[in-house]
Order: structure tokens, then C-alpha cells, then sequence
């Protein structure tokens, strides 16, 4: 990113780059991102409304949050790249 | 009877537990509050029906022999893993590892089913109404799965003797993994598991039928003389 990549690319590079089993959460000053390995051996959780994203291994761990109950509650995809911006 | 009613907020696991194995058969127990609790309903023997009331955490319903479990809501990993015999039902969606090493029994997920669903299934029977994720029926070796909706990446990887019949389409299959061909008996076994599930969208006729080519069951020294 020092470089001039945004996010998105940049995680499109540790994709390519980084063996094993990872699930990433990546923040900015502006921005959040998810991406998780081709196997997606790693728990991840998101859930997702109009005031927040949020993530966790585990739904439990979510399961206090306000409003959660009308959340878009989600397993990212293996290799997918997630990335909100405010 | 009227059903027990066991509350995860004011119960441990291993409390809500111990009441329910207490349960003579015929019973039925509401669990309320789950709030994504792990191990609820796990190593039950008795003929009770169990429901979960909103979602849940990993291996609901797990080592069971013989209740019917019933979620309302979506659960984390291994939902039914290690069933023996009787039912889990899940009426939302569940992660990964759905139904995984299960020798016997009914795992239905009316949703989707994430990754690995049905992994090292040993006489289980798994029904997803919706789509599954990569390495669905991974190392199945006995058992069957139905999939109502699409099935992802590397289905039936190293599958032993399971078979997957898929309504939707496949995005990939696994090493060893074929899709043979849909005989009546297939169609008749697809129905019933159709009626099993509830899954009324399944046309038992237009189903794939995917299992293993055994390329993979005699180790062969000198393939491609690598070794």
C-alpha cells in the first residue's frame, strides 16, 4: 500500500503471496477488510447492518450486539475479499 | 405434556444438558436463549424432541442416539457431528463441518451449509436444501447427501463409498470425485430423502448423481516413478 496499492489490491497480493491457513482482518484509518485463505480452515463470522460490520470467530461473540438480531449475518468465502469503507 | 423450558441465560451447558438426558422419552424441552451457545443438546439418548429457540454455536445436537433436535435459527460448526441415530434440524443456516463423521441419522439444514458439509460422513444422512460450500462430502466414506441448491468447489474430494446427489449445479469436483449416472433406484432413494427433508423445490429426476471413481483406493508405488 506504500506503494499505491488500495486494499483491496494489496490483500489481492497476500493472497497470492502468503501460504497456509490465514483468516485476515485488515484495518485502516478509513477502511475494514475480510479475506480468508483458499480453505478456510479459520472460523469468521461477519454481521452486517446500516449502522456497523462487525467480526468475529464465532456468532457468540456477537451474539450482545445491538440490533444483531436484524443483522446480515455471514460466512465469508474462501479468497473473497470483503472490504467497507466510511 | 407441556414442553420443559430450559434458559440459556440463566443455565450452563452443562446444566441444560443434564436436564435433558433427565428426560424420559416423549418429552419435549424448549432450549431459549442460545445467543450462539456451543454443545447444546450433545450425547443424548433418549427419544425426546429438543427445540432451540434462535441460533446456536458449534456441535448442536452432536454424538446424538436418538432426539430430535430442532433449531430455529442458524448454527456455528459441526451442527450433528458424530450423530448415531435420530435428527437435527436446522431451520436457518449452518457453518461449517455440517453433520461431520456422522454414522447415522438425519441432519437437514433448510438453508445453506458452508464448507466441508458432510465431511468424513460414515452412515449419516445429510440433507441441505440450499447451496453447500467447498469440499462438500470431503472423504465421505458411507452415508448419503442431498443437495438442493449448488454445491462449491471440490465436491466429494477423496470420497470413499457416500454418494452426493446435487439439484443444482457443481462449481467443482474433487480428486476422485465422478458424476455417474442417475439410475431409478437413485431417483427413488432422491425422493424419499426429498420427502425426508421437507425439500419440495428437488426434482429427484434432474439430479446429479457424484461419487467416487476409486482411483484413489490402491496406492500405486510407481505412479509416474515420482517416488
Amino acid at each position: 500500500m506504500a506503494e499505491g496499492a488500495d486494499l483491496e489490491e494489496a490483500l489481492r497480493t497476500v493472497l497470492k503471496e502468503m501460504d497456509g491457513f490465514f483468516t485476515l482482518l485488515v484495518t485502516t484509518r478509513t477502511q475494514f477488510a475480510v479475506v480468508r485463505d483458499s480453505f478456510a480452515c479459520k472460523p469468521a463470522v461477519i454481521a452486517e447492518t446500516g449502522d456497523y460490520v462487525a467480526m468475529a470467530s464465532e456468532y457468540h461473540a456477537l451474539a450482545g450486539l445491538p440490533g444483531i438480531t436484524g443483522a446480515r449475518v455471514f460466512e465469508p468465502m474462501p479468497e473473497e475479499i470483503h472490504v467497507w469503507s466510511r | 405434556m407441556e414442553p420443559v423450558i430450559l434458559s440459556c441465560a440463566e443455565l450452563s451447558t452443562r446444566e441444560i444438558n443434564a436436564a435433558l438426558a433427565a428426560l424420559p422419552d416423549g418429552a419435549c424441552a424448549r432450549v431459549l436463549e442460545p445467543g450462539g451457545r456451543h454443545n447444546l443438546a450433545v450425547g443424548l439418548s433418549n427419544r425426546i424432541r429438543v427445540d432451540i429457540e434462535g441460533h446456536a454455536g458449534y456441535y448442536i445436537g452432536g454424538l446424538g442416539q436418538g432426539p430430535d433436535v430442532v433449531v430455529s435459527g442458524f448454527v456455528g460448526w459441526s451442527v450433528g457431528e458424530n450423530l448415531m441415530a435420530g435428527s437435527v434440524r436446522v431451520k436457518g443456516n449452518a457453518s461449517e463441518c455440517a453433520g461431520a463423521s456422522s454414522h447415522g441419522g438425519t441432519i437437514v439444514i433448510e438453508g445453506d451449509a458452508s464448507s466441508r458439509a458432510g465431511i468424513s460422513l460414515k452412515g449419516g444422512t445429510l440433507l441441505v436444501a440450499g447451496n453447500v460450500g467447498h469440499m462438500g462430502g470431503f472423504m465421505a466414506q458411507a452415508g448419503v447427501m442431498l443437495i438442493g441448491g449448488d454445491a462449491g468447489d471440490a465436491l466429494g474430494d477423496s470420497l470413499y463409498e457416500a454418494v452426493i446427489y446435487v439439484a443444482g449445479k457443481i462449481a467443482s469436483l474433487g480428486s476422485d470425485a465422478r458424476m455417474e449416472e442417475l439410475t431409478e433406484a437413485d431417483v427413488q432413494v432422491v425422493q424419499a430423502l426429498a420427502d425426508l427433508g421437507g425439500f419440495d423445490h428437488v426434482q429427484p429426476e434432474n439430479v446429479t448423481r457424484v461419487a467416487s471413481a476409486r482411483s484413489l483406493y490402491n496406492f500405486d508405488a510407481l505412479k509416474d516413478q515420482k517416488y
